[in-house]
């Protein structure tokens, strides 16, 4: 018999008395039992109870905040000054605008690459500046298809833009053009350092490369008296971008007619009530709870019978048992018959009980009928 | 009264109650059947096996069930395993010292049979015949297949590289 035909339990009882060397060695051997040794409960067991000397030794060497710190494990505003100073990290405020710090940073890299991808041309300017040639793309008809779309699309923005106003559903990318507007002030505004070493980002590309290599997080710090305005721009900031949305919302007519939000609003059974005709509005509601409450009719109509489910589903054992739930009234009479089912049963119990104890005696009365003449 | 047994090959064993109880599944096997046992048969065991298991039933019978010497128990910090092969007496010593394969059916029997001293003696014993051994000669005394990939080899002793750490 092999080792790999014992049950698992069988084979967990025994790397459980196996030590750590053989267990390493068998880890190498095949892939089942490599399985079998990295159990997270074998483990824990063999480190905790076994062996806690290993762990205590382990414990001993492990490293210190100032080499996580040089690391750049540990992070954090000036956070080798602090634990050099006998610090721990400098207190909850500094751990607070550290934190700050990194969100801020992080938008600032979203923003910049958001507007680099805008940037970016096209594969069809591409194609007909013949930086590209066009057999290395798509299919002609993609290509066609593209530019009609690409040509469509400028048309309709010269369009709104003589109207002086957007389309609804293109609000999302204006905003983000007007966020991009704006933002590129804060970097100047909150991290002078960065400003005063990279002029111009955009400039070269090597200085952008070094610079996105460069550990920034241990050199970077914001001055603390900064943070609590920073706080206020960004929430000054939302607001603003809230108070946009909320005055270049489209119009219930619009949100109505317009082909991607009418789906939607119909798939839910709602209307955008318009403010224009105040009169109607109350009707429109009306009638949509109306319509509501024929729809909920309709379900209610069509539900499933419980009877019929629990049938299905093998709850109920008899079809007098279903009855008897369908009909309440039936009740008297499935007891009825239960009970005559029952005494039907006791009655054949009660003949079999007989006429094994008939066939006893029978025998026994043989038995002593032949035994006798023997013992005569 | 006797219990009788039967083997694989239909040898019978006949073992006395207070042997038989040493197993689990026996003894609820008996509670249940009353005084009017018929033979047992156990078709997974061989006689060889059989008779081994019932040896070593013989030699435990006066010993007594201890319920609560549970896995934590031996298992525990003062309990740890080579206090437990030390305990292991003389007579177990000799009694395990058999081949590989018979070994093996030894400890499929007492996992079937719910003897968990002998299970234990059993899992200990093939825990010390790992001992000290290379993983090819582990592959080589249990007959284990090697499935890995070129390669994969080194990348999971480097994993392991820590166990070795003293």
């Amino acid at each position: 018999m092999l080792i790999l035909e014992l049950p698992d339990e069988i084979i967990y009882q025994f790397l459980t008395y196996a030590e750590d060397i053989d267990l390493q060695n068998l880890a190498l051997t095949c892939k089942r039992l490599r399985g079998f040794t990295m159990d997270g409960l074998l483990r824990r067991h063999i480190l905790l109870i076994r062996t806690p000397a290993r762990l205590q030794s382990s414990l001993a060497d492990r490293p210190s905040r100032d080499r996580l710190a040089t690391q750049n494990i540990l992070r954090g505003v000036r956070v080798q000054f602090n634990i050099q100073r006998g610090h721990y990290i400098g207190g909850a405020a500094s751990v607070r605008s550290y934190q700050i710090s990194c969100r801020l940073e992080r938008q600032i890299v979203s923003n910049r690459i958001s507007r680099k991808l805008k940037m970016r041309p096209d594969w069809t300017e591409l194609v007909e500046k013949g930086l590209v040639p066009d057999v290395m793309f798509i299919s002609q008809e993609d290509y066609e298809a593209k530019r009609q779309w690409l040509a469509y699309r400028q048309q309709q923005q010269l369009f709104y833009r003589n109207q002086s106003c957007t389309h609804p559903l293109d609000r999302e990318e204006s905003m983000d053009d007007s966020i991009d507007n704006l933002l590129p002030h804060s970097p100047t505004l909150v991290v002078p350092t960065h400003t005063s070493q990279q002029p111009n980002p955009q400039s070269s590309e090597g200085a952008e490369h070094s610079y996105l290599n460069h550990p920034r997080r241990q050199r970077k710090s914001i001055s603390m008296a900064l943070i609590p305005k920073i706080e206020i721009l960004r929430k000054a900031m939302d607001r603003d971008r809230l108070s946009r949305f909320v005055q270049k919302r489209p119009s219930p007519t619009e949100l109505n007619r317009s082909p991607k939000t009418a789906t939607v609003l119909h798939a839910h059974h709602l209307t955008a009530f318009s403010t224009a005709s105040s009169a109607l509005a109350q009707k429109t509601a009306q009638l949509s709870f109306l319509l509501k409450g024929g729809r909920l009719g309709h379900w209610l109509y069509h539900r499933p019978s419980l009877a019929v489910m629990l049938n299905e589903r093998h709850l109920l054992k008899t079809e007098a048992r279903t009855a008897w739930m369908v009909c309440p009234g039936v009740a008297k009479k499935v007891r009825f018959y239960e009970g005559l089912i029952q005494e039907s049963a006791d009655y054949a119990q009660q003949q079999q009980a007989f006429w094994s104890q008939l066939h006893h005696n029978h025998h026994h009365y043989q038995y002593q009928h032949q035994a006798s003449p023997v013992a005569a | 009264m006797p219990i009788i047994l039967q083997a694989y090959d239909d040898k019978e064993f006949k073992v006395d109650k207070q042997t038989a109880e040493r197993s689990l599944v026996l003894k609820s096997m008996i509670e249940r059947a009353g005084d009017s046992i018929a033979p047992i048969p156990l078709p997974k065991l061989s006689s060889l096996v059989l008779e081994k298991v019932i040896m070593f039933c013989k030699h435990h019978k006066a010993d007594q069930v201890d319920k609560s010497k549970d896995y934590e128990d031996i298992l525990g910090p003062r309990k740890m395993r080579n206090g437990l092969i030390r305990d292991m007496d003389e007579w177990d010593k000799e009694f395990i010292k058999v081949d590989k394969d018979l070994l093996m059916d030894i400890v499929m029997a007492a996992n079937f049979l719910d003897i968990k001293n002998l299970l234990d003696i059993g899992c200990l014993a093939i825990a010390y015949m790992l001992t000290g051994k290379t993983p090819e000669e582990i592959r080589a005394t249990f007959g284990i297949p090697k499935d890995f990939a070129p390669g994969e080899e080194e990348r999971i002793e480097q994993e392991h590289a820590w166990a070795l750490r003293p």
